[in-house]
């Protein structure tokens, strides 16, 4: 028998590391795929006896009929649900993109250049990382009712912004600085600042970048706290506030779990194809 | 090629002076070498000759012109930085390109200047490979490339060895040096290694606390340290410093301490009394020795053999560390008492007060 080539307290902590990750998610996943009934049993039932794909076909506004003859009607949330996979794909993307070409060339300023009141600077963006959303929700509120901005897409990207900014400045200013001293030598080459940065810096980030970007991106996409109050029931629900629905209005345990494992999907495809630049970077 | 003048340089961070009035020639077609311990203003004295951080004050001159406010391009230099740094996500090929992108020439004198620098260093089979790829001393010799190509009137090169292991470093040492001799170009090559400096350098300049201590050819700097700190940081095994005074006795000057007294002769011979003086001698001119007046008694600490010869670590009794060669072999238990002499002509004296030698009539005919 040939032995394993790791020590076995890091299996076991791989082990570890998996459950605590995938378990909740598995456990909320396998009621997307169970009745109503079986969900309510008890003790619970470790896995979906009788799978079968009823909710995802009523979240998305169709009835299901079983092999047994009954019959499971769509859910009155359905065009919730399909308005707020838009918005949140929308509201994301536009979140990701501006947030990274505001970042980029912030984050190289303040890890590369030295200038007055840096470090005061950076402490006021720190702090903004620290505050809690709902430490910010009613002043926002109350300022979006007199901007008219509640229930509009363009009033959750602004505060979604507020978010996603500082969260990405500090990973990618971190990360810049790790950097090793390239503008010299790119100077010595003959180089404008801008070139460096465009042809150079950025080329050489790229997996800081990129996961950087997917942070942002996620965040965006997870936002619920902000998105509960300004645009739940408005034609600018995203997809958590929607998803809310299944618990607060009718609750719906197995399409509240087929809405979120609709949910998980983007983040994972993102997680797979980005895992390679994920290994490579270090924010050290 | 060029002749760079540094005159009145001053570099302050905050109220950190980092290089405090230095004046500075390098000679055209020389290879001089910046000497100093870590964070003497070596760095920052290189980056300031390359353009890349401006004086406080001061001027730089290339060939007679100020070009204190030009760019590092317009400078037509070239450097190699700490650990042979390179553009990390561009071939060896792209890497060495980079430096003619803003030249001007046409593409296929580019191309042919690329391939003629990379036969030079022996990196042509290289060229396709990232800087991640190469081993440490196959990307010094793309840096090394990048730099030549550019065909530039001054090389600056700052400790661009120090990442490599011992082998390595002294054979790309020499290269180094060939090339600089081929070319006759100036070259800054900036190192807190003595011995790296004593092997490369037309000139050796020794820095501390950004000034520089001394400018001279290493044989000047080995054999007449102006400074006590340039006593101290050049030779290896280093220079032996013994405190003590110069008291006249008899018509003769001589040197006492705890340990042993000395009658003076040579240069010295003929100086002033001084209540403190440091003796420097080196350990190459001590011989072991039986005791008796003149003798510097010392006791064992550690023998280091290099094979050629051994080098003896003792304390005195006043407790002075002092190095002493002995032959190949050579043993002693730890704590034996060992004599060693010399001859007092050979001896340097240092002010303790100045730093520097004391004053003598005539040093030369000594
Ligand atoms: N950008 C800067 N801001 C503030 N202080 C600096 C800066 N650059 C250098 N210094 C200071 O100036 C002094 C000289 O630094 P420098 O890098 O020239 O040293 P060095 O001789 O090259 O040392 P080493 O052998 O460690 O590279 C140091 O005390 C350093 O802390
Ligand atoms: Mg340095």
């Amino acid at each position: 028998m040939s032995r394993s080539r790791y020590p076995v307290w890091l299996i076991l902590a791989v082990a570890v590391a998996l459950l605590w990750t995938f378990l909740p998610m598995y456990w909320v996943v396998k009621y997307a795929f169970m009745t109503k009934s079986e969900i309510a049993r008890f003790p619970p039932e470790l896995y979906p006896h009788a799978p079968q794909l009823a909710a995802f076909y009523n979240i998305f506004g169709f009835d299901y009929t079983a092999a047994d003859g009954t019959v499971f009607p769509a859910s009155g949330q359905a065009n919730q649900i399909m308005l707020g996979l838009r918005n949140s794909l929308l509201v994301s993307a536009i979140v990701t993109i501006v947030t990274m070409v505001v970042v980029l060339p912030l984050a190289y300023v303040f890890a590369r250049m030295d200038f007055p009141f840096k470090g005061k600077m950076l402490a006021a963006v720190l702090l903004s990382v620290s505050l809690p959303p709902v430490s910010t929700l009613i002043p926002f509120y109350t300022l979006y009712v007199q901007l008219g901005l509640v229930g509009t897409l363009g009033g959750l990207v602004i505060i979604t912004l507020t978010i996603t900014i500082p969260i990405v400045a500090w990973l990618l200013i971190g990360f810049f600085k790790n950097l090793p001293p390239i503008e010299a030598m790119g100077r010595i080459d003959g180089f404008s600042r801008l070139y460096i940065f465009v042809r150079i810096i950025v080329p050489m980030a790229k997996s800081g970048i990129l996961v950087a970007g997917v942070i942002g991106f996620l965040f965006s996409w997870n936002e619920y706290v902000y998105a509960q109050v300004l645009v739940t029931g408005s034609d600018a629900v995203t997809l958590p506030a929607a998803m809310s629905g299944f618990l607060f209005q009718v609750p719906e345990p197995a399409q509240l779990a087929a809405s979120l494992f609709l949910s998980l999907l983007p983040p994972f495809f993102i997680a797979f194809f980005l895992q390679k630049h994920v290994a490579e970077m270090n924010f050290a | 090629m060029a002749r760079i003048d540094l005159q009145n340089i001053v570099k302050r961070y905050g109220s950190h002076d980092a290089v405090s009035s230095l004046d500075l020639t390098i000679h055209d077609g020389e290879l001089l070498v910046l000497l100093g311990p870590s964070g003497c203003g070596k760095s920052t004295t290189m980056n300031m000759i390359a353009g890349l951080t401006e004086p406080t004050s001061g001027r730089i001159l290339f060939d007679g012109k100020d070009v204190t406010d030009t760019s590092p391009h317009e400078r037509n230099i070239a450097m190699v930085f700490q650990s042979s740094l390179l553009y990390p996500h561009l071939t060896a090929y792209q890497n060495i390109y980079m430096s003619l992108k803003r030249s001007g020439l046409p593409r296929n004198e580019i191309e042919a200047r690329i391939l003629r620098a990379a036969e030079m260093v022996d990196v042509r089979r290289l060229l396709d490979k990232l800087p991640g790829q190469l081993s440490g001393g196959e990307r010094q010799r793309v840096a090394t490339a990048k730099a030549i190509v550019r065909e530039p009137d001054c090389f600056l090169l700052d400790e661009p060895l120090s990442a490599l292991d011992a082998a390595l470093r002294m054979s790309l040492r020499a290269e180094l040096v060939n090339l600089q001799k081929r070319f006759n170009t100036t070259m800054v090559f900036v190192t807190h290694d003595q011995v790296e400096a004593m092997t490369m350098g037309d000139r050796i300049g020794i820095m501390r606390n950004g000034k520089l201590e001394q400018i001279g050819t290493p044989e000047e700097v080995y054999n007449r340290p102006e400074t006590l700190f340039a006593a101290g940081f050049i030779g290896s095994p280093p220079m032996n410093l013994i405190e003590g005074e110069v008291v006249a006795e008899g018509g003769m000057k001589v040197f006492a301490c705890k340990d042993f007294r000395l009658p003076l002769a040579g240069a010295f011979a003929g100086m002033a009394p001084a209540s403190a003086a440091v003796l420097g001698i080196r350990p190459y001119l001590m011989q072991l020795a039986g005791s008796g007046p003149g003798a510097l008694p010392m006791k064992v600490y550690a023998i280091e053999q290099l094979g050629n010869e051994a080098i003896v670590i003792a304390d005195t009794p006043s407790g002075a560390r002092v190095r002493a060669v002995a032959p190949a072999g050579f043993h002693a238990q730890v704590g034996t008492v060992l004599h060693a002499r010399f001859d007092p002509a050979d001896a340097l004296l240092y002010d303790p007060g100045t730093q520097r030698p004391f004053a003598v009539q005539d040093r030369e005919a000594a």
